[in-house]
């Protein structure tokens, strides 16, 4: 009998506390060397060719004459020597202390896991939908986002399948998953109290918002001054403050569309003023009415989008557009097409402009972001591949300093367009409205120009084009100072339109016909 | 029917831009109309929404102070309504196509 118990390490610890190839090295090494071995009080000492190692009650505390500063291959060799030889038998089956995990505080790992995955967290509890846990020398944890989370003791040796060294917001919420389900938590202590406190105050001003609301209905909007535009920045900004994100963003809304009342805008229709004004008073009654803080969470919104590490993506750029939200923000969207699943990835480049409406700086000639040495112009005539992308649920490119890009080639036509990523039946866009934004973006070969024209009332530049099957789609675009160099371009292009065109846009439904809002087009490409 | 859902979209754009405080009889009786005739074309629910804000412009004349926040949130629900049913039957219309 050794005097440390060495049978409480199986492989699945030591892999966790190492990895996979410095176990494997260690079993093949060990056949080869002679060791020998001296045990004192509380270590074992052992030489291994040129290196000594002294293992100590816990593994992790063990040493090694070797340069390297973790647990070594030879640490591990002496574990399973000293196995080897050990009279006592390996326990079947070893299953890991909570205690031994030194788990930090709830609070703690709430505040790492953010709003967002707070509210995931509350839901799965509500519903009774926990990740399946497997308890051995280490705790695996599946989370339904396709992370795998091993726990090891202590904590700071856990490992995540997105690679993470630190305590990252998958381990931090299969710690708190973890707590549950062995009962050291409850629902009770997902809610921290400084955020239940403003969940209160949040409700109250759902009120608020109502009651501006009704008074605008009241008044009527003949009657209604221009003070309002104002007024409702200043529930926007109070939003903000309560942390109701959506309801932030519709107001701020409503208050631009009341401008574009006031200016006589083109583009100002009554009935999309009235549906704004509905959606936020029945968006601020859901929330006042939620039954608790995630349902809350639902309806408050989150004000930044969280974004996840994936693995090494090439993308391809297919088109850009300048863009300009009622919310008060502009700037250049810019979208790729990712070149093995074909699905379109976006990045944008948007700043507030609710101060400063006439700060338009010229995006195309701005440093393109992960590092790269080149503006994003250069950038959308390139092949490039990101290492470890973070990307939005909805496929939004995070542009993180810390992520880098390399440019593989230049691209020309032959390359931009990859066959399985064109649209050739109109048919298959019917169901476009359902899908996310990114996914709206669709590359089509248009067959035939049957119609165009510039609406000199309604200020829109229309085109009716046909596909193969002889199925139409309206390429729309709206006259603005931004969009003015299109439509010359589309009303040089429709002088003398070419068959077999690729149009590169966003589709949407309306007025019962498919139409797309265009980005960039290439003649003939079929002959490249 | 789309044409009756227009005409509904339309009064309440009528009762939005003229505001509430100054509801003319017209846009009553109109009104009043227009949720009998939803009724015949099986709109039901918005029919029902329809009658109730006809019965509260109503109530609302013999109240000087009367809770209008019924009458925003009767509106909101027959503006989302209209929303989706207009956007259903664009959608019925393009999935035949």
């Amino acid at each position: 009998m050794m005097n440390i118990d060495v049978t409480k390490y199986d492989d699945t610890y030591l892999i966790g506390i190492t990895n996979k190839g410095i176990v494997k090295r260690a079993y093949k090494d060990l056949e080869a060397l002679d060791i020998t071995h001296t045990e004192h009080e509380n270590t074992i000492t052992l030489s291994l060719d040129d290196v000594t190692v002294t293992l100590a009650e816990n593994v992790l505390e063990s040493t090694c004459t070797c340069p390297s500063r973790s647990i070594c291959k030879h640490i591990i060799m002496g574990v399973l020597y000293c196995k080897s030889i050990s009279s006592a038998d390996p326990k079947e089956e070893i299953k890991l202390e909570y205690s031994a995990l030194n788990i930090p505080e709830a609070s703690k790992l709430l505040q790492i896991i953010g709003i967002k995955r707070q509210q995931q967290l509350i839901s799965a509890i509500q519903e009774d939908n926990l990740p399946s846990i497997n308890e051995g020398s280490v705790v695996t944890i599946q989370l339904e986002e396709d992370y795998i989370i091993k726990l090891l003791a202590p904590i700071e040796y856990s490992i995540c399948s997105c690679k993470s060294k630190e305590l990252c917001k998958h381990k931090a919420m299969a710690i708190l998953f973890y707590m549950l389900y062995k009962g050291k938590i409850s629902l009770d202590d997902m809610i921290p109290q400084e955020v239940e406190f403003d969940f209160a105050k949040a409700i109250l001003f759902c009120d608020v918002i109502q009651q501006e609301i009704t008074n605008e209905l009241v008044v009527g909007l003949a009657r209604i001054s221009d003070g309002i535009i104002e007024k409702m920045e200043k529930l926007a900004i109070a939003c903000h403050n309560h942390r109701l994100a959506t309801l932030e963003q519709k107001l701020r809304e409503i208050g631009n569309y009341y401008d574009m009342y006031f200016k006589h805008h083109t583009h100002f229709k009554e009935e999309i003023l009235l549906h704004k004004l509905a959606n936020a008073y029945m968006l601020a009654d859901k929330t006042k009415t939620a039954e608790n803080y995630g349902t809350f969470v639902t309806y408050a919104g989150v004000f930044r989008e969280e974004y996840e590490l994936i693995a090494q993506k090439t993308f391809i750029p297919i088109g850009e557009r300048y863009m300009e939200t009622l919310s008060g923000y502009a700037g250049f969207c810019y979208y790729f097409l990712e070149e093995v699943s074909l699905q379109v990835y976006s990045y944008s480049n948007i700043r507030p402009n609710f101060y400063d409406k006439n700060n338009q700086s010229n995006y195309l000639s701005e440093q393109a972001p992960w590092n790269l040495n080149c503006n994003m112009k250069t950038l959308m005539s390139k092949k490039f591949s990101i290492d470890n992308p973070k990307v939005s649920g909805d496929r939004r490119i995070s542009s993180s300093s810390k992520i880098n890009a390399q440019i593989i080639e230049h691209i020309d036509i032959t390359g931009k367009y990859p066959k399985g990523s064109v649209v050739f039946d109109f048919r298959n866009l019917i169901y476009i409205d359902e899908l996310s934004e990114n996914d709206k973006v669709s590359i089509v070969n248009v067959s035939k120009v049957l119609y165009s024209r510039f609406d000199k009332i309604k200020q829109v530049f229309n085109m009716v084009v046909e596909d193969v099957n002889e199925f139409t789609m309206d390429i729309e675009l709206p006259y603005t100072k931004s969009n003015e160099p299109n439509i010359k371009m589309l009303e040089t292009y429709c002088e003398k339109p070419s068959d077999n065109t690729i149009f590169v846009g966003i589709v949407y439904l309306e007025d019962q016909k498919i139409k797309m809002f265009p980005m960039e087009y290439v003649r003939k490409w079929q002959e490249y | 029917m789309i044409d009756l859902i227009d005409d509904i979209e339309l009064i309440i754009i009528n009762i939005f831009q003229t505001g509430v405080q100054s509801i003319t009889e017209e846009l009553l009786s109109e009104l009043d109309i227009l949720s009998k005739k939803s009724h015949i074309f099986s709109l039901t629910y918005l029919a029902k929404e329809l009658e109730t804000l006809h019965k509260y412009f109503v109530e609302r004349t013999y109240h000087s102070e009367y809770d209008d926040d019924k009458i925003m949130r009767t509106i909101a629900t027959i503006s989302q309504s209209i929303m989706i049913l207009k956007n259903k039957i664009n959608y019925d219309l393009t999935g035949g196509y």
